[in-house]
């Protein structure tokens, strides 16, 4: 019983082929001898520039892995992260606040001197 | 080949530019100097449910708007390096482009500026950061679907 690894005697192999791939084997050996290794600065330092270029992007994308990652909540109780969030809400408002005053300070100066200016062109 | 190194070269300088709040966050957080808050939006949810969410600051009904937020992120750091750096990276982020500069104040080496990202007439992100003398820095970023008309009460409410 003749089994599918049974198929050398079916498949006819080209004659010559032998000779062929074995003249190719002793061309690429040979041309191996003749050229030297590659150990020009260019070379060097392409292959340190990759290596490099390699750490940076291993390092760039640890670094995008902790960023995207979910942290840690910080509060168990509901209550305690609403007062941290009315307490936080303050802060933006009191940050707020001299900015705001000066603007209003700003506007009210402007106004005046509008109003000055309108006078001018009354009189 | 010259595409992989593309895509991943675009991956990489993406990586290093925080994209936003959380980012900001995440890169500090836990860093020596540095205090840290995180409200996530499972918390929010739990919030809304608290029976009293009527608050009160000063004259300020803050209830509505802190049933439209879905997390905050809070930075404190004492340390002039990590200040610097931070305020760089917010720069950064602003920079390119989806957060838009809504408030700046300038004062005697103080300064505070208000970032928003507006999908429409709704504010999706807000960061506050604010800076005094340089060697201090508080970051406040919330997320969110906050209208325009809450947050401009909340601002005028403050001023008054």
């Amino acid at each position: 019983m003749k089994t599918g690894t049974d198929f050398s005697e079916n498949v006819r192999i080209p004659e010559g082929l032998e000779q062929e791939l074995s003249d190719m084997i002793d061309s690429m050996d040979a041309a191996e001898k003749i050229l030297p290794p590659d150990h020009s600065p260019a070379r060097y330092i392409a292959w340190m520039t990759g290596i490099a270029a390699g750490i940076v992007m291993v390092a760039g994308l640890w670094t995008a892995v902790l960023d995207y990652r979910t942290p840690k909540d910080s509060f168990t109780d509901p209550e305690m992260a609403y007062a941290e969030v009315e307490k936080a809400l303050a802060t933006i408002s009191e940050k707020m606040d001299p900015g705001l005053e000066k603007a209003a300070a700003a506007e009210k100066t402007i106004e005046r001197n509008l109003t000055a200016i309108k006078k001018l062109y009354e009189d | 080949m010259r595409a992989i190194f593309f895509v991943l070269f675009l991956a990489f300088s993406l990586s290093l530019s925080a994209q936003g709040g959380k980012d900001i966050y995440n890169r500090y957080s836990g860093k020596k100097g540095v205090s840290a808050v995180y409200i996530s939006p499972a918390m929010f949810d739990l919030m809304k449910e608290l029976p009293d969410i009527e608050v009160e600051n000063g004259e300020v009904n803050l209830g509505g708007i802190i049933r439209t937020f879905d997390g905050m992120y809070i930075l404190n750091i004492q340390d002039q390096e990590l200040s610097s750096r931070l305020y760089s990276d917010i720069s950064a982020m602003v920079r390119r482009g989806s957060y838009k500069l809504l408030m700046e104040a300038v004062e005697d080496g103080q300064e505070m500026h208000i970032y928003i990202v507006r999908d429409g007439d709704v504010v999706t992100d807000f960061l506050l950061a604010a800076r005094e003398g340089g060697t201090s820095v508080s970051v406040i970023s919330i997320t969110g679907r906050m209208p325009m008309s809450g947050l401009q009460k909340i601002l005028a409410d403050a001023a008054d």
